[in-house]
């Protein structure tokens, strides 16, 4: 009966060894998952760190001078790349108009140039508009742009052009002098310049605005562009 | 109702749903990729022209989202924790098609949708990609069902331990 009960107890304490033992492998694999998702983790982390470590290179600056506004002592330096098909672009541009009253000379506006490869008449746009800074009309011409754009943007390029003579014409430009340039290389460089400008400085889409270097968040963009206005003003008290 | 026994070895094919799993997963991966190396900036403002989320929490949900598709499209990629990862990708799909159905509803102008980041421009209207949102939410909630372990790492795994609850039985 003792030896009975011994094989009883035998065969369940082999039982409970298999238990204990299917117990530990479950764990183990459990385990190395763990382990793997871990790594998985880590690996995503390090790549989110090697990307971040990469972008820290300076951009490119332009040497020739963008459309700007305001006194170049201010305290503030907002920077746009913008694009004169693009519809936010239009959308924010009475927007800063009313911001850069507000705030007066306590900042510095600048335009850069980043027409956008699928607006088939951005760069013809671009063009024009460096051609009318040359004549002192970039702001007014750029508000024709914005606040006209579903007149233009469907046109064919040869269409828009006409359309471009056409506004430059009403804003009182020498028309001999804008044609001139708008057919020559140098507007077209400045242009490129302000490209390779915004692609150094990470721009893809427009509107790109920084303040004091850094990119912000442009929607909501009045909350946003005046926050960012206010910060870099107590930044530099 | 059950399928007949042609049917349904073909739709837990291995090879179906190694398909299923390398394109979604791969979506995930590549577009959570693609949103990291863009300025964060510019998906943050496509967030936020949703109007759903207040300003302040943008940017924390946006670099969380990023994390999570790389994370979960990775893992759905190699078939690791491969329910637990289709799940999580399944109830990012669905909130993505709540946020785009609602811009819709409100009439708000969405001129990118922000699924694929800035740098990669595949100017689909808002109707394509709730419609592609839909079939791989489909294909992932038909993925679940199925409850296949195949040619996953969770399979490699379990094969060394075939009493393990998500053994492929």
């Amino acid at each position: 009966m003792e030896e009975a009960l011994t094989r009883k107890e035998q065969r369940e304490q082999r039982r409970q060894e298999k238990r204990e033992q299917k117990a530990s492998q479950l764990q183990r694999t459990r385990n190395k998952k763990l382990i793997l998702f871990g790594l998985l983790i880590l690996g995503v982390v390090g790549l989110i760190w090697v990307v971040a470590a990469s972008q820290q290179q300076a951009p490119i600056v332009d040497i020739s001078p963008d459309p700007s506004r305001g006194p170049e002592t201010a305290k503030v330096l907002i920077e746009e790349y913008a694009d004169f098909q693009c519809p936010a672009c239009a959308g924010t541009a009475p927007v800063l108009h009313e911001i850069l009253e507000e705030y007066g000379d306590q900042v510095r506006f600048e335009y850069n140039d980043f027409p956008l490869p699928q607006h088939n008449n951005a760069t013809t746009a671009a063009i024009a508009g460096q051609c009318a800074f040359d004549q002192g009309k970039f702001f007014e011409l750029s508000d024709f742009f914005y606040t006209r754009q579903k007149d233009w943007s469907n046109l064919s390029t040869e269409d828009a052009q006409k359309k471009f003579t056409e506004y430059a014409e009403e804003l009182g430009l020498d028309m001999t002098a804008f044609a001139t340039c708008t057919t020559g290389q140098s507007a077209a460089d400045r242009v490129n310049e302000d490209i390779s400008e915004g692609r150094s400085a990470r721009v893809n889409s427009t509107p790109t605005f920084m303040v004091n270097g850094k990119r912000i968040v442009t929607t909501p963009f009045s909350t946003n562009l005046r926050k960012a206005i206010d910060d870099a003003l107590a930044a530099a008290e | 109702m059950t399928l007949s026994p042609l049917l349904s070895k073909y739709i837990r094919h291995p090879v179906l749903l190694l398909v299923v799993r390398l394109v979604v997963g791969g979506v995930f991966a590549v577009f959570g990729v693609v949103k990291l190396i863009e300025p964060h900036e510019e998906f943050f403002s496509v967030i936020a022209g949703y109007n759903v989320l207040p300003a302040q929490i943008v940017p924390i949900f946006g670099t969380v989202l990023i994390f999570l598709e790389i994370v979960v499209g990775l893992a759905f990629i190699i078939g690791l924790y491969v329910r637990w990862s289709a799940a999580a990708i399944a109830g990012l799909l669905a909130m993505f098609l709540v946020a785009l159905v609602q811009t819709v509803a409100r009439g708000i102008p969405l001129e990118d949708c922000g699924c694929t980041g800035s740098l990669i421009n595949l100017g689909e209207s808002v109707t394509t990609v709730i419609w592609r949102d839909v079939l791989m939410l489909a294909a992932v909630i038909w993925f679940l069902i199925v409850r296949s372990n195949a040619w996953t790492i969770d399979q490699l795994m379990d094969r060394r331990h075939p009493h393990s609850p998500t053994a492929d039985k």
